[in-house]
């Protein structure tokens, strides 16, 4: 016969129960222990129960003389043996409450398996981040890139006087109009009154040059440059890829942290200064550079314009020139648009621009602001 | 040979013990108060008798993760006749010496609770498992198993008194006020009830549960609520209060989703 060593409670006996050895014979639960007659508990009299500070514990009791008695079986070598040896009727209960027991250890499998499985995601997520902003922002409908475009676009217009009225309007748009030939984009041109030297795109296809832009632009080859690589930065929905970027690092965070509102102030604040990766302004300026072949443009006014910037940033030192922030020109990225320049195979011709009277009906509308 | 100690004091207590020549005891650091010039003081990493600096470092590491210093003070009786040393508590409270032999081997106490005792007894980990019980129980995941077989030391805030369960015997506890309970005690949490009751009930939505057989220690008062009674920040209790910060924060970022679309 199989014993195995439990502890055994009753009304009489220590609290932290006195130790006894118990085995099953003729379908009754015998208990043994020292200087005391055995116990013999009727199986059918018994309750099965999981007891103990971790649910590791079985437990056996039975009513005697209205007080409950009880044996306590901790050692899981111990579960076994009980629960081979039970006779039939006690051993479904048995099994039952075995199974509560191990279902902690499944839970807390469960729970590391998620957590593990979370941060291997987060970790695909920041290796492959780029591609999933890129796959998802091609799925953002029209119609919301352009809403988003439109509220960007009057929030400018509180900040500076647009127009699409004017010469140096209409030589934007016209330029613009040769570089998006087929494009799926209806665009729209506009001219700041801001003197930064700058120009930037919306989502949804606007583009707003600064009227500092057409000063520093020696000619309009140049201006064809910047309007190339803003078109590029609209056609490949980069605006969009860099606020799915942070939106969804932010909701990480937020899961992670589990603060959602200090996230709620990053992802505002995020969205009022919208910057372009290096990655993403590298692809406009390929992309921008090979859309400027094709309309037959020549493409080295694009060069030309970034090396003056590039002087123009030396000289002044400091914080320099704003597009230069948001476009760094290093001296490896122009060369980089030289080799590039060199190799399309272009039948370019100048643009046949009046630019000198650009310039000044520019800065006559400047002055009337 | 049981260790001979006398507990002094009524609220803040302390505990003297009387070493036999050659007898060692194990303090948590910080918590001696005085010893006769005859003991030997000396810092171990762990529990103070592990062999070999991994087993030092992992006891030391168990050991800060449950409340205590990662360093054991021993105190050590190197002289012919018997000396005494003493701990004092660090908070107002009570001081009980359990006798882990006659209490089955094995104890589990709060976090912090354990403050010295008879060399060989070990402070591990007991972590509890159950989901609600680890996060609303009020003592959180990670306790103290203490094992061995000597006299250990414990402190808690508040009273402290030990309440006997017979098996299948069960009480209601204020979530906080566990202060230890034998490892043969079932210890889960139950919803208070009604959501009135919660709200406006102040014992929080969940009641500990302490399901017999075995003995339970009990503390009047958590260290946490002392703290707050004495530097009379208003400690909130209920879901109320923090139901009402919840629906702020989601109304705050819903209005702010809204401002921007």
């Amino acid at each position: 016969m199989t014993e195995v060593p439990g502890l055994l409670h009753g009304p009489e006996l220590p609290a932290a129960g006195v130790p006894a050895r118990l085995f099953f014979r003729d379908g009754a639960l015998h208990v043994t222990r020292e200087n005391a007659e055995d116990l013999v508990v009727p199986a059918a009299a018994l309750s099965v129960s999981v007891t103990g500070f971790n649910e590791s514990t079985l437990q056996l009791d039975w009513q005697r003389d209205g007080h409950t008695h009880a044996v306590t079986v901790s050692d899981p070598r111990a579960h076994q043996v009980l629960l081979a040896h039970a006779p039939a009727e006690l051993s479904g209960h048995l099994r039952r409450g075995h199974s509560t027991m191990h279902w902690h250890r499944r839970k807390w499998n469960t729970v590391l398996g998620i957590v593990a499985g979370f941060a291997l995601l987060v970790l695909v997520a920041w290796w492959q981040s780029e591609a999933i902003t890129a796959w998802l922002a091609q799925r953002v409908p029209l119609e919301t890139e352009i809403h988003i475009g439109e509220q960007a676009l009057s929030q400018l217009q509180f900040e500076h006087e647009l127009t699409q009225e004017g010469a140096a309007a209409q030589a934007i748009a016209g330029i613009g109009t040769r570089l998006t030939q087929g494009s799926r984009y209806q665009y729209r041109w506009y001219l700041s009154d801001d003197r930064e030297v700058n120009a930037y795109a919306l989502p949804g296809g606007i583009v707003v040059v600064n009227a500092g832009m057409i000063d520093a632009a020696d000619d309009a080859d140049e201006l064809a440059g910047v309007l190339a690589h803003e078109v590029q930065h609209v056609e490949q929905r980069h605006t969009l890829q860099q606020m799915i970027h942070t939106a969804g690092w932010a909701a990480v965070l937020a899961v992670v942290l589990g603060d959602v509102s200090a996230i709620t102030a990053i992802v505002v604040h995020q969205l009022g200064n919208l910057r372009n990766s290096r990655k993403l302004e590298a692809a406009a300026d390929v992309e921008g550079m090979r859309a400027l072949a094709r309309a037959g443009i020549p493409p080295g006014g694009m060069v030309s314009l970034f090396r003056k910037l590039e002087g123009e940033q030396r000289r002044r030192g400091g914080d320099g020139i704003p597009l230069l922030h948001s476009h760094p020109a290093t001296a490896d990225r122009i060369a980089d648009l030289e080799q590039l320049a060199a190799t399309l195979d272009c039948a370019c011709q100048a643009l046949t621009i009046d630019w000198k009277s650009i310039q000044a009906e520019s800065k006559e509308w400047q002055r009337s602001n | 040979m049981a260790l001979e100690f006398r507990i002094e004091g009524s609220d803040l207590q302390y505990v003297e013990l009387t070493l036999a020549p050659g007898e060692t005891a194990v303090g948590e650091p910080g918590a001696m108060m005085y010893c006769d010039s005859g003991v030997s003081i000396e810092s171990h990493m762990g529990d103070g008798d592990e062999s070999g600096l991994g087993g030092r470092l992992a006891a030391g590491f168990k050991r800060s993760l449950t409340g205590e210093n990662f360093f054991t003070t021993v105190f050590t009786n190197t002289a012919v006749q018997p000396l005494r040393v003493a701990f004092a508590a660090s908070s107002p409270g009570k001081i009980i010496a359990v006798d882990l032999a006659t209490a089955g081997g094995e104890l589990i106490c709060q976090r912090g609770a354990f403050l010295g005792g008879t060399r060989g007894v070990r402070v591990g980990l007991a972590f509890k498992k159950r989901l609600r019980a680890g996060m609303f129980g009020g003592e959180g995941f990670v306790m103290q198993r203490l094992t061995g077989s000597g006299t250990v030391f414990i402190h808690a805030s508040g009273t402290l008194a030990p309440l006997e369960l017979r098996a299948g015997q069960q009480i209601k506890v204020d979530t906080g006020c566990l202060a230890a309970l034998q490892p043969s005690v079932n210890y889960d949490v139950q919803y208070v009830g009604s959501l009135k009751t919660s709200v406006l009930g102040g014992e929080g939505l969940f009641l500990a549960t302490l399901k017999g057989p075995g003995t339970v220690w009990l503390q009047s008062l958590p260290i946490q609520r002392l703290r707050a009674a004495m530097t009379g920040v208003s400690q909130s209790r209920g879901f109320g209060p923090r139901l009402i910060y919840f629906i702020v924060i989601i109304f705050v970022v819903l209005m702010t989703l809204a401002g921007r679309t």
